[in-house]
């Protein structure tokens, strides 16, 4: 005989159900913050950030019976981020023709020198967005080559000639001043 | 500035303006929102391939069971005949106010200028070309008829290069996220800006005519195709499905976002037969043998058609009909030349690219469906095979 595993008047289903969305918004509080730092630095502006996210834990959501006993959760979220953030640029084309209410982000104030850091990471948006992610997931989340070539389904000789084109852009964009203070 | 040490102020800017930024939050409900907004489009491109199984069993049963024995599909509407005076009449003369440069993506033999604004330098004029942010995909032929896809995965700044040999064209979703494309041995091959996909190896010279899906076929898509010689036309899904489309058709035109189907139905002495199918319901919506179809817009609410009798370099009318009823909403006629190319620019705009036998010249016009026109790219003299102007997407 199959269990019915119900409470009260409750089916099976239910409590399975409402079992799957408190697992997810455990998974949700723990990680958000972490999950929207990353999206930020690859879209570098907080509400495309927020876009993915969503886009990205919803994907999760749909697929969470199925890759939530896997240990990669985060790699799970992370390879939709990177994959998605390359094909929003009609999305993000579409919103520039609309005008916005929005201030324009607050400018992070450098702590550790006079403006370099800020250039540098203007810089950084001005790169492609598939070089952009590589720079990100190498230089901010600090995976290895071989894990940002698993995240972007990409071969590892490709994560180093997109690191080696994205920094050879930085060094040509830098400006004089930040050339200087590595002498 | 060493490579290692640019890698230290990198990682050190990222983390000081990342880690101190307000990014706000998500909530459980928002995602969830998102979730049932995805499990909806996963279910139209679902719906597709279980509709074309429908749209094959359902009429034959019903064929069986009529009374009068007639095997004969259905009745459905026919649309009215070509009409000198449909609603909208409009001959796009020579002497047309400058406009905007299309908004959509297009190239002429110097450049290629994209809709986000940008552009690239091009060596080259393809005569059909996608571009998906910064993946381009440029169709080329040779003397003796052979197509090449020309694949750049970073067009602005140069990324990896190859040349696949294709059949026919590729062909972009609604959303202009997704390509596809078929190889001479029946590969089926999906792209977005990011990755590429092979789907189930289909009848070897089948060409691809549409592809509807969400942002990338990572997850979920569907390509439909037409298939060489008297072979049928059919669908290929993500996870592996392969159908016959519809009951009547011999060859596909274009499929729309709300599954409507724009197919040729038959050929005979020169005069083809079209009509508009509807995948959902199982059914066809209206018959037409006077126009032969072309793309739908991408509302789903009109689709392009040309004369079905139309000869020669291009014809000299395209004409926009109602999805719905085949009814013509507008005639754009061009009196001394022809239409080269045509795209939807957006939902309520097209654009041609016109030749002019009087000045020898092409140039873009730009109408909209009240019958307004205006010149969207200036004259260019070169002869009537040479055209010089070529968009970017579904042709």
């Amino acid at each position: 005989m199959r269990s019915t595993a119900t409470a009260g008047n409750e089916t099976g289903i239910g409590v399975a159900s409402r079992s799957r969305d408190a697992d997810f918004a455990s998974y949700l509080a723990a990680r958000e913050q972490a999950l929207l730092r990353t999206a930020y630095a690859l879209t570098g502006n907080v509400h495309d950030a927020q876009d993915l996210v969503q886009n990205a834990l919803a994907k999760l959501y749909l697929a969470w019976d199925s890759v939530r006993d896997c240990e990669s959760l985060d790699g799970y979220v992370r390879r939709i981020m990177v994959n998605e953030h390359t094909s929003l640029w009609r999305r993000a084309w579409k919103r520039r023709e609309h005008t916005s209410d929005d201030l324009p982000e607050q400018a992070v104030a450098d702590h550790l020198d006079d403006g370099a850091s800020a250039r540098l990471w203007s810089f950084v948006q001005t790169l492609p967005r598939r070089q952009r992610a590589v720079v990100v997931l190498r230089y901010y989340e600090e995976l290895s080559e071989a894990e940002t070539a698993d995240v972007l389904g990409i071969s590892v000789g490709t994560v180093k000639s997109q690191t080696s084109r994205a920094l050879a852009a930085l060094r040509e964009r830098a400006p004089q001043s930040l050339r200087e203070e590595e002498r | 500035m060493s490579k290692d040490d640019l890698g230290t102020r990198l990682s050190g800017s990222l983390h000081d303006h990342v880690d101190r930024a307000q990014t706000g939050s998500v909530t459980a409900y928002d995602v969830q929102q998102r979730a049932g907004r995805i499990r909806r489009t996963r279910w139209i491109v679902t719906v597709a391939a279980a509709a074309a199984v429908a749209a094959v069993v359902v009429p034959t049963a019903l064929f069986v069971s009529s009374p009068g024995g007639d095997n004969s599909p259905g009745p459905v509407a026919s649309s009215p005949s070509p009409q000198p005076t449909g609603p909208i009449d409009v001959t796009l003369t020579t002497d047309l106010q400058g406009g905007h440069e299309p908004y959509l993506d297009w190239m002429d033999p110097q450049r290629a200028v994209f809709s986000d604004g940008t552009g690239q330098p091009v060596d080259r004029l393809y005569p059909q070309f996608v571009r998906i942010g910064s993946l381009f995909l440029g169709v080329r032929s040779d003397d003796r008829g052979n197509r090449f896809l020309d694949i750049d995965t970073d067009v602005h700044s140069g990324g990896k290069a190859e040349t696949r040999t294709i059949v026919d064209q590729v062909v972009v979703s609604r959303g202009g996220t997704t390509a596809a494309w078929t190889e001479p041995d029946g590969s089926v091959w999906t792209a977005w800006d990011g990755g590429m996909r092979q789907l189930e190896k289909q009848p070897a010279g089948v060409s691809a005519v549409a592809i509807i899906g969400e942002d990338s076929c990572a997850d979920v898509c569907t390509v439909f195709y037409n298939a060489p010689g008297a072979g049928e036309p059919g669908l290929v899904t993500t996870d592996g499905q392969t159908e016959r489309v519809t009951p009547r058709a011999t060859s596909l035109d274009d499929v729309s976002s709300e599954l409507l189907v724009a197919e040729q139905t038959s050929y005979d002495e020169g005069r083809a037969c079209s009509e508009v199918y509807d995948l959902r319901h199982g059914k066809g919506l209206w018959e037409t043998c006077d126009y032969t179809l072309l793309r739908f817009s991408s509302d789903g609410l009109h689709v392009l058609a040309k004369p079905s009798d139309a000869d020669g370099i291009g014809p000299t009318s395209i004409t926009v009909l109602s999805a719905e009823t085949g009814t013509p909403v507008a005639t754009y006629r061009v009196d001394d030349g022809f239409i080269g190319a045509q795209a939807w620019e957006d939902d309520g705009h097209l654009l041609f690219v016109r030749y002019s036998y009087g000045s020898g010249s092409w140039d873009i016009v730009r109408a909209d469906l009240r019958g307004t026109v205006q010149r969207a790219a200036e004259a260019v003299n070169a002869s009537e095979d040479r055209r010089p102007y070529t968009f970017g997407g579904n042709q």
